[in-house]
């Protein structure tokens, strides 16, 4: 027998979210007007159908035990860890603006997750910098933000 | 046309535009060559860098590295076993073998010639082609361009392993393509109270995000160097000009693999990998002596490489002629296209006919100044797939981000890469294609805005699209194209249940 545990494995589940997803874009549909609604709602129910055929293949495959290897995906430690870093990236360039967070991330990036020695990391994230600097700045004249930080104290 | 041909050429041998074309080969053989990456990572990530440039300039740099990308990815399925792209997997077969018994010069100078002599058989197509397909094109109502952009999302998804999922893709990205400001119902939709969003889901944030951030995230969690293969397996590169010879002592296997790439690439979606592949197992079926294949035959590593290249000119049929792109390196194209005021379809062919031969100019002598290339710093290029992916990740990220700010200015930009970074991996982790949702979200403004011009037409009554003839005929197309591989596996496991 199944247990709820066996059952709640991440590719079923992601089946069931897209689903949900797709019940609730067609739920929204029917508040549009006439022709802000009509080719929305359309797909709307293509989607639904497609998400109830993928729920229904996934649970049969999963009784049949046949489930392939690439679907039987774990969220594993190290993903989240990789999305924690992808979000520390972004967090930091709003609060310090580009300039300072480039070459502080690849610098921490480097030697705090990779093992790199401090010099070489150090040359990488000065040389990434220089780059974002003569073709951003230099050549193609943007204005890089600042960050959150720097515009109030400006 | 003439007018055209010689204004196009004049623009390209200005002195900044060849530079700019050489950047493109160089990135694109780059990206080629390093596996996972591609084409496709490397137009999202230089598309920022063309918002200053001229639009020209622009399908300039993108020409160079879409007629490299492939070239670059021979190189590695050559000397590591390692595709640099799909397509290139078919090249494994014959080239990995041929470098284990010496011979890897000989493989990559054939791989070389056959991309260029393919490529170069793909646009002399694509140029044929294009007048008809201006003509065919102006025939074509709204029930019909409709259901075309249907058969191009279908015709993805067939080529998927997973083709439910493929079409889920679809659906979501069309879904994406809907939010924002509905400019003719004049309604908000889906846009859940954010002002950052009344514009819509921005093209450009969320290529890198599915493609250049998404590939780093892979990177970061796989780790280790990029390339898999011990450096001291790698073989010496010796005798490149005999490969370069023996392409044209097989001009039977360049001619038919060239072909098959070009047939293969006007169908939308289809793309290299099956090229390639068609084009492998149709030289091993028309050889005399098949016994060599997958040991070390030249002729093996000539098939794929020349249907690989030549299927660029023919993907680019339907996605300047219909605005329908075939793969994701076209959706690509056609989001920077679009960010230069270029709306394709007809007018396009009708309107700027030079700049499109810019484009043609620019993929043919990219295909050339690739090989050329290769042929000559292989051994240095390759050390690039032995650099250690840390170094890669945050460097790819920080420009990414960069580049994804830089289109307006905007920070929610840069959130927008970042959430369609994470949308791209978990993509790639649950087999949903990425590039039918890229796709939908490009084909969703033309696919709505027809949509319900036919419905105006047939006054609300959905059986009009089988009452126009184009409509009705690319219909049984879809209906075919998806029956098709269902009841092939139908067949499949009535034959083993036999057995």
């Amino acid at each position: 027998m199944p247990t709820l545990n066996s059952l709640a494995r991440p590719t079923v589940l992601i089946s069931c979210f897209m689903l949900m997803l797709a019940i609730t874009l067609l739920y929204l549909s029917q508040g549009f007007g006439r022709s802000s609604g009509m080719f929305p709602r359309f797909i709307g129910w293509v989607f639904v159908v497609l998400t109830a055929a993928d729920v229904v293949v996934q649970l049969v495959a999963w009784y049949q035990r046949k489930l392939p290897a690439s679907t039987e995906t774990a969220i594993t430690f190290k993903q989240l860890k990789s999305m924690g870093w992808l979000l520390g990236l972004v967090v930091a360039l709003s609060i310090f603006g580009f300039l300072i967070t480039i070459p502080a991330y690849i610098f921490t990036f480097l030697t705090w997750r990779a093992g790199h020695d401090k010099r070489r990391s150090a040359l990488i994230a000065i040389g990434a910098l220089a780059f974002v600097w003569v073709i951003f700045v230099w050549l193609l004249d943007y204005e890089l933000y600042a960050g959150l930080l720097l515009n109030n104290l400006s | 046309m003439l007018d055209s041909f010689v204004t196009a050429t004049l623009y390209l041998a200005d002195g900044v535009t060849l530079m700019y074309l050489m950047l493109g080969v160089l990135v694109g053989l780059l990206f080629g060559i390093i596996p996972g990456l591609g084409g496709a990572t490397a137009i999202a990530l230089l598309l920022p860098l063309t918002f200053g440039m001229e639009p020209e300039q622009a399908i300039t740099l993108m020409g160079g590295i879409m007629g490299s990308s492939a070239i670059g990815g021979s190189v590695t399925a050559i000397l590591l076993n390692a595709p640099g792209t799909a397509p290139n997997a078919a090249t494994c077969f014959d080239g990995y073998p041929l470098t284990r018994q010496g011979k890897a010069g000989l493989a990559i100078g054939a791989a070389a010639t056959a991309s260029s002599l393919g490529g170069i058989v793909g646009v002399v197509v694509l140029v044929a082609i294009l007048p008809m397909a201006k003509s065919l094109v102006l025939l074509f109502g709204p029930p019909a361009f409709f259901m075309l952009a249907v058969l191009g999302l279908v015709s993805l998804t067939i080529s998927n392993n997973n083709m439910l999922r493929g079409l889920i893709a679809a659906a979501l990205g069309l879904f994406i393509g809907f939010v924002g400001y509905d400019d003719m119902g004049g309604t908000l939709r889906f846009t859940a109270g954010i002002d950052y969003l009344w514009d819509g889901i921005k093209l450009v944030p969320a290529l890198i995000g599915l493609f250049a951030i998404a590939e780093m995230i892979r990177l970061m969690v796989e780790g280790g160097a990029i390339s898999k293969v011990d450096r001291n397996e790698l073989g010496e590169v010796k005798g490149v000009g005999a490969g370069f010879k023996a392409v044209f002592k097989h001009p039977r296997t360049v001619l038919s693999g060239s072909f098959i790439g070009t047939l293969v690439g006007i169908v939308p979606g289809v793309g290299g990998t099956v090229a390639s592949f068609l084009s492998y197992s149709f030289t091993v079926q028309s050889s005399r002596d098949s016994s060599q294949f997958g040991k070390g035959d030249i002729r093996g590593v000539i098939a794929p490489e020349a249907a690989n290249n030549a299927k660029d000119g023919g993907s680019l049929i339907p996605t300047l002629a219909f605005g329908i792109p075939g793969s994701a390196e076209m959706a690509l194209f056609l989001g920077v296209l679009v960010l230069h005021g270029m709306q394709p379809g007809p007018l396009l062919l009708i309107e700027r006919e030079w700049s499109l031969l810019v484009l043609i100019i620019a993929l043919l002598l990219a295909t050339i100044a690739s090989a050329c290339v290769i042929a000559v710093a292989t051994k240095y290029l390759i050390k690039i797939t032995f650099i250690d992916s840390s170094i890669l990740i945050p460097t790819v990220l920080s420009v990414a981000l960069v580049g994804a700010y830089a289109l307006e200015g905007s920070l929610g930009d840069v959130i927008m890469a970042a959430v369609f970074g994470v949308i791209g991996y978990v993509m790639i982790r649950l087999d949903y294609p990425r590039i039918t949702l890229v796709i939908a979200i490009v084909l969703g403004g033309m696919m709505e805005r027809n949509f319900i011009q036919s419905m105006l037409m047939f006054r609300s009554d959905w059986t009009g699209f089988f009452r126009d003839t184009t409509s009705l005929v690319i219909f049984m197309i879809i209906v075919m194209a998806l029956a098709l591989p269902v009841l092939g596996r139908i067949r499949r496991r009535v034959r083993n249940a036999n057995a």
